[in-house]
């Protein structure tokens, strides 16, 4: 819990300042805050959804392992296109 | 502490603060509304959820469209409705659907005002310590908000909770002055290509999607965290502990961002906090392996050293 409250303190204005560097307007931070809103009423949804169908709080963990795995890859993915463009 | 601009970030993440109460105060806000205004936990929890599909909604839509609009100017108007609309909210604080609605409506017209703060920050140069400075203080007012909140739940009640949040929007109201004019027109480069476009190209889609996973997976943790502690039979108190520490450990996570900056670019510190991220879920997810019995030992083992002082054994 440690680990996590302190690594997405970090991960969290890196990804802003991924998205207002994109368009300094915020147009792109505007719609990431919306899908990460709307992201996080579809976590809260998910979590109630596996706990609910088995209690299974191990099970819980692994699928939202494996979705930050998903996102993060997603994100360097941008910040790397980003990168080659601008270089 | 003192940068570039901290003064200008200051106010900005103030004001920034002040238009999400929802999030950073929202589980004070949800006791109130149940103990002192009559709400079921449910209609209490639809409440907060009305909120944040109005904030949702006006950010998709803004998006489309906001090189086009003056931000500060509409933030000026959205505050001075959100003050009245709050004090209306605390004379008819009621668990009926009118009051779900005038709450969705809430959330739109302050969402206006938050992402104005956004667009602020990101026009400054050293945007990415703004945004350090931006989280840290939101997890420090969150604090400060939900340890005054509860204690003076009982003095303020639910018709007290919406004059003090009319109030912070006052607040935010009086500070909108030092927001950046940032003009709406689109710069020369920008000409072709409109907000739309910009969002589908695949530096940008792939950023805001991820984005919206990265907090799926945060608050599908985050929701049943206390439950998982309860699972693996660590008693309440360390439990509290647990989460007092972990939440108060953001404060130094995004001070590493307004400290560093780009000094290193962003790819290293992201990956960083990125591995600390893995590590701790990795933990999670092994506590019940005799993996994490060494690894508690040691740590257990750390604690004690460094903080022999205190006498105090660590419970994480």
């Amino acid at each position: 819990m440690c680990l996590i409250g302190f690594g997405w303190s970090i991960v969290l204005p890196y990804i802003q300042s991924h998205l207002a560097s994109i368009d300094k307007k915020g147009s792109a931070l505007a719609a990431g805050n919306a899908l990460a809103t709307l992201g996080g009423a579809a976590g809260a949804a998910l979590g109630a959804n596996l706990i609910g169908q088995n209690g299974n709080y191990n099970g819980l963990l692994q699928v939202s392992m494996l979705i930050y795995v998903f996102a993060i890859i997603l994100i360097i993915i941008s910040i790397k296109i980003r990168k080659s463009t601008n270089a | 502490m003192q940068f570039e601009n901290f003064s200008r970030f200051f106010i900005f993440s103030i004001v920034g603060c002040l238009t999400m109460p929802g999030i950073l105060f929202g589980p004070a806000m949800v006791g109130i509304l149940v103990d002192h205004g009559s709400f079921s936990e449910e209609y209490a929890g639809w409440v907060m959820a009305y909120g944040s599909f109005g904030s949702a909604i006006v950010l998709l839509v803004i998006s489309g469209f906001i090189h086009r609009i003056n931000l500060k100017k509409l933030a000026y108007v959205s505050l001075s409705i959100a003050v009245i609309l709050d004090i209306y909210c605390s004379y008819i604080v009621a668990p009926n659907f009118y009051f779900l609605i005038i709450r969705f409506i809430m959330g739109v017209i302050t969402t206006i005002a938050n992402i104005a703060v956004y667009t602020s920050i990101a026009s400054l140069k050293n945007y990415e310590r703004g945004y350090g400075l931006f989280v840290l203080m939101q997890y420090s007012l969150s604090g400060i908000g939900l340890y005054y909140l509860i204690l003076y739940a009982d003095f303020l009640g639910a018709q007290g909770l919406y004059l003090f949040l009319a109030s912070l929007n006052f607040i935010a109201l009086l500070m909108i002055r030092s927001f950046p004019d940032l003009k709406p027109e689109p710069s020369p480069n920008r000409d072709s290509i409109s907000e739309l476009k910009l969002l589908f190209t695949g530096v940008a889609f792939l950023a805001v999607v991820g984005f919206g996973i990265h907090e799926m997976s945060g608050v599908a943790q985050f929701t049943y965290i206390e439950r998982i502690g309860a699972n693996i039979s660590i008693e309440d108190q360390s439990l509290s502990n647990i989460m007092l520490v972990a939440s108060l450990l953001g404060i130094p996570g995004s001070m590493v961002c307004m400290v560093l900056g780009r000094k290193f670019g962003l790819l290293p510190p992201l990956l960083f906090g990125i591995f600390c991220c893995l590590i701790g879920m990795g933990l999670l997810i092994f506590t019940k392996t005799t993996l994490t019995y060494p690894s508690k030992n040691v740590f257990n083992w750390f604690w004690l050293v460094n903080s022999s002082a205190l006498y105090t054994k660590p419970s994480c």
